[in-house]
């Protein structure tokens, strides 16, 4: 008796009283589902936006990220595992209510609130509240997530948030099950979701040897962004690193990024990216009338920018981003 | 006064239940927790078939 169903996100777990949710920060007492984390962040940073990465999303500003403890996916290259993998108690947690996190974004300086490290999601409530607070008081609220949640809650979020970046892991069932215990319809769902609210997307995909790295999958993800996305999609491909449960297996080689770039402007993405590559030229936007670099970055700096009111400099073409 | 074994482990069991209730959420609050949120996407699983 007194079980609850939690319906965030697709594993609808089904919680007894006192237990938690897979996710670890959702309980059940006396049958009401809680949220153990809400204005209990463990993590408190304030980031380049570049570092998300957001690269369509006023460059070169600072983005007050925050995350808690818990995530829904346990993906065995998590680079952030010490707070995702574990409950709060084992989390050194700050006392941070929405109105908290709003001022102090302001005083730092940002121009943004960033939902980050571990996954938004999972401190959904905590998430949409600062949301609400912070869009209304002139601050964009900028997600990263692997999008591993219900219709319902995402469209609601959708509602307060300006940017969204989503982990697009992999394009195989198998590999989201056997990398991340999850699936991958429901991230295929949410994404398409995301592009139809209108709130600015870009997709992140890390390439993984021998996972996820074959010219097949490049492949398919580029043309599953593109035709569902469209060309004008910021799409990063970012370089794996042993990590975590993946600790045997070697960072990827540059030729296969290289080879996942080239596919991408191949296929026409107007906008693909590297990442984790220090000094690569695709670290730089290029306008995709002229082909003249607009956007110069070293690392998580950025050097030139050559967009005015939204338009390429030298050509006066939009190009799609949030730029103010 | 020396408590029988029995009435110990009654006294043991009613502390544990009482941690589960809503006056446990009070005590749960006091080790480090502030008040829970209520969280808004779930339902009773009593309203589930089967």
């Amino acid at each position: 008796m007194n079980k609850v169903e939690c319906q965030l996100c697709p594993r609808h777990c089904l919680i007894e009283e006192g237990g938690r949710g897979d996710c670890r920060v959702r309980t059940n007492v006396g049958g009401k589902l809680f949220s153990l984390v809400y204005g209990d962040p463990c993590t408190v940073h304030v980031d380049p936006i570049e570092k998300k990465p957001f690269f369509h999303v006023v460059p070169g500003s600072q983005a007050f990220s925050i995350a808690t403890a818990g995530c829904n996916l346990h993906c065995r290259y998590c680079q952030n595992w010490q707070i995702s993998q574990v409950p709060p108690e084992e989390t050194r947690n700050m006392q941070m209510p929405p109105e908290d996190v709003v001022r102090h974004a302001k005083n730092n300086g940002c121009r943004s609130i960033a939902y980050t490290y571990s996954d938004p999601v999972v401190f959904y409530e905590y998430t949409y509240d600062t949301c609400a607070l912070a869009k209304d008081q002139g601050l964009l609220n900028v997600l990263v997530t692997a999008a591993y949640i219900e219709q319902k809650p995402l469209r609601e979020l959708c509602k307060v948030s300006h940017a969204i970046k989503v982990d697009l892991k992999g394009m195989t069932n198998t590999f989201y099950q056997k990398m991340s215990g999850a699936t991958l319809q429901p991230v295929l769902d949410a994404i398409v979701t995301i592009k139809k609210s209108g709130v600015w997307l870009e997709i992140c995909n890390l390439v993984v040897p021998t996972w996820n790295d074959s010219d097949q999958d490049l492949l398919t993800l580029i043309r599953w962004v593109k035709n569902n996305c469209g060309k004008d999609t910021p799409l990063h491909f970012s370089r794996f690193s042993p990590m975590y449960q993946l600790n045997d297996l070697p960072p990827t080689p540059l030729a296969t990024l290289n080879r996942a770039w080239e596919m991408a402007k191949a296929e026409g993405m107007s906008f693909p990216y590297l990442g984790n590559i220090p000094e690569h030229p695709a670290d730089n936007t290029y306008c995709p009338y002229d082909g003249k670099l607009i956007i110069g970055r070293r690392g998580y700096e950025v050097t030139e920018n050559h967009i005015k009111d939204g338009k390429c400099e030298y050509c006066n073409n939009v190009i799609p981003g949030i730029w103010s | 006064m020396v408590m029988k074994r029995s009435d110990f482990l009654k006294m043991c069991l009613a502390g544990l239940a009482g941690l589960l209730s809503l006056k446990g959420l009070k005590i749960f609050e006091s080790m480090g927790h502030k008040s829970l949120k209520e969280a808004r996407f779930y339902r009773s699983a009593d309203t589930l078939l089967g």
